[in-house]
């Protein structure tokens, strides 16, 4: 177990007009490999704005964050892009399988973006659909496919560069209450293989998979482990 | 890429198949507009381009005169004189002078005859556009060419040895052109003195002297030496009085104007509808291109795949607009209208295509830069 994402000190300030919006306050913490971190927190507390840092997307306003040990503070956009590519696996609420490509494609879509040969990057796709039971639809159009497989296709893209983070935001927020605790499954089994796996939720019925969990509350964080939360 | 490209364009088949046919509409209409102003200007200069002049030769006219199919009369006399210049191989005098004419069923028309000597026939016709008859005929006394598609027009039927009446006097038919069009103007080729007698011209005058030099002199030297030897007329290259005469015409009739402001608007009506309609698909598809950034594509990826599809359809666009431009050349062939969508004539369209297209995805390019990848959370 490894410390794969740092934030130091980090703040993010929104500005609109005159208006400062305060989104994530003077913000440290760990995420550690091998564990499935939830976040969680009301609507407007900060969440959205800390995955988004997590997952590169955002510059942080001040601070510090390191994701597997590199610094990423200071990089340009296709550095970010980059990092990203190699480091961080998405999975989204809903699902932003790219809707003209069939789940193969979708699968296929970070390796060429990676710059892999296209032969390689269907046997690889291929893999990682039959691993999450997704290769007899691989032809399919994502609109063809119910909530929770395109979820898993969405998993798949996040796991086919094997990239050290899994950054699910609400993934089972589409989903049906059988379909959510398959997933949820899923991205436990992927943790304990050694995935650092973050899902930012509202749904605290999802603790029971969590091993560490974030309370993000007004831009605030603070950290637990989930032994403390299931005895609170 | 081009594969996702494609499959994004397949995926939204509405908007792209507004974008191939708001490409389709601008070739078509700019390719039929370009293609037809050159057949206009290669008429306006037909007289030279069907002519058995070469491109070294010196046309000499009235210095007034800056259209070849109206010029005014100069004195025949001349020919001797240019022929003692020193340079000039040969000069031959040359009468082009309209004349009214008679058909059999009664029918009239104008015809713009065109008389050199022969055997050379140095005003034409061409060899190639003799399409019936011999063209040595033409050098006997009441003997005439006329076109193919003059004949078609006038709605008569003449056949070689028919008679006509040019100026109320009797003219035979002897050959006949295909092609041999002018700008206003139904060519009727003969021998000089059929033209003088026909046009009942001026005794002793001409209109149009063609000189040949010597092979190895030095053509501008010799037109500035006619130039400063004989007031009142001007010598040219053959190619050059062709390009006075088109200049003269387009800017005289507006034609230029016409067709060049109905290519711009074609031009900026496709550069906007393709532009509009990619930047209206662009915001479609907002989402998958904002996703695709936030796994991992960069500003230049996504602008790449979008260019892509820009290039995608200006090449299925292009190919539609030029295979119906083709039919379109077809189908006018039979009337007369020959098109000519030559080499550079097509790449120029396709230019013209692809800056249209990947001008117009700019704005959709512009707009995809600007979605932040966390716009996806």
């Amino acid at each position: 177990m490894s410390i794969i994402v740092s934030l130091r000190e980090v703040n993010k300030v929104y500005q609109t007009g005159d208006t400062s919006i305060v989104a994530l306050d003077s913000t440290s913490l760990d995420i550690y490999s091998n564990k499935l971190t939830l976040i969680v927190g009301p609507s407007g507390s900060g969440k959205t704005t800390l995955i988004s840092l997590i997952g590169c997307v955002v510059y942080p306003t001040s601070g510090r964050i390191f994701i597997d040990g590199q610094e990423v503070t200071g990089l340009n956009e296709k550095q970010l892009a980059l990092v990203r590519l190699d480091k961080v696996g998405f999975v989204f609420q809903h699902f932003n399988l790219l809707q003209p490509l069939t789940a193969l494609e979708n699968v296929m879509q970070p390796l060429l973006l990676k710059g892999d040969d296209a032969k390689q990057a269907k046997l690889r796709a291929e893999d990682v659909l039959k691993r999450v039971n997704m290769l007899d639809r691989k032809q399919m159009l994502p609109r063809k496919l119910s909530g929770g497989q395109k979820q898993r296709v969405a998993i798949a893209r996040a796991l086919v560069t094997d990239a050290p983070i899994l950054l699910c935001d609400e993934p089972t927020a589409s989903l049906d209450a059988k379909s959510a605790g398959i997933i949820m499954s899923d991205l436990k089994v992927l943790s304990q293989e050694g995935k650092a796996v973050i899902v930012v939720t509202h749904d605290l019925r999802l603790k029971q998979y969590a091993d560490e969990i974030i309370y993000v509350e007004e831009g605030k964080v603070s950290c637990s482990s989930n032994s403390e939360v299931l005895n609170k | 890429m081009i594969k996702t490209a494609l499959k994004f364009m397949r995926y939204d088949k509405p908007k792209s198949i507004g974008v191939i046919v708001g490409i389709i509409i601008s070739v078509f209409l700019i390719g039929q507009q370009l293609s037809t102003l050159f057949f206009l200007t290669n008429l306006m200069g037909g007289i030279e381009i069907h002519s058995n002049s070469n491109e070294d030769d010196i046309w000499i006219v009235d210095e007034l005169s800056k259209n070849i199919n109206a010029l005014n009369p100069i004195d025949e006399r001349l020919v001797q004189e240019v022929k003692s210049i020193e340079g000039v191989l040969e000069a031959f005098p040359v009468i082009i002078a309209s004349a009214p004419a008679t058909f059999k069923d009664g029918k009239t028309a104008t015809v713009l005859l065109i008389g050199s000597q022969g055997p050379s026939f140095v005003a034409g016709p061409k060899s190639d556009v003799v399409f019936e008859g011999n063209r040595d005929e033409l050098n006997s006394t009441g003997n005439i060419s006329i076109e193919y598609f003059n004949e078609r027009s006038w709605k008569t039927e003449l056949s070689i040895n028919e008679t006509i009446e040019i100026n109320k006097k009797a003219a035979t038919v002897k050959v006949k052109t295909k092609y041999a069009q002018g700008y206003g103007g139904n060519y009727v080729y003969t021998n000089i003195d059929n033209a003088r007698f026909y046009s009942n011209y001026p005794p002793f005058q001409i209109n149009l002297v063609i000189v040949r030099p010597a092979k190895g002199v030095d053509i501008q030297q010799v037109i500035d030496t006619i130039n400063g030897t004989f007031m009142g007329l001007s010598a040219w290259r053959s190619k050059d009085i062709r390009d006075i005469t088109i200049n003269e015409i387009l800017v005289r009739t507006n034609t230029g104007v016409s067709f060049g402001s109905l290519v711009v608007f074609a031009i900026i009506s496709g550069f906007f509808i393709i532009g509009l309609t990619l930047y209206s698909s662009a915001l479609d598809r907002l989402q998958d291109y904002g996703t695709l950034k936030a796994i991992g594509a960069t500003n230049s990826y996504v602008s790449r795949l979008i260019l892509m599809q820009a290039v995608l359809f200006a090449c299925i666009g292009f190919a539609i607009a030029y295979a119906l431009l083709i039919l379109f050349q077809k189908g006018l062939e039979n009337v007369g209208m020959t098109l000519d969508f030559n080499g550079p004539f097509s790449l120029g369209l396709f230019i013209i295509t692809l800056f249209m297209s990947v001008g117009g995805s700019l704005f959709a390019v512009f707009k995809i830069r600007k979605v932040e990848p966390a716009s996806v959370f």
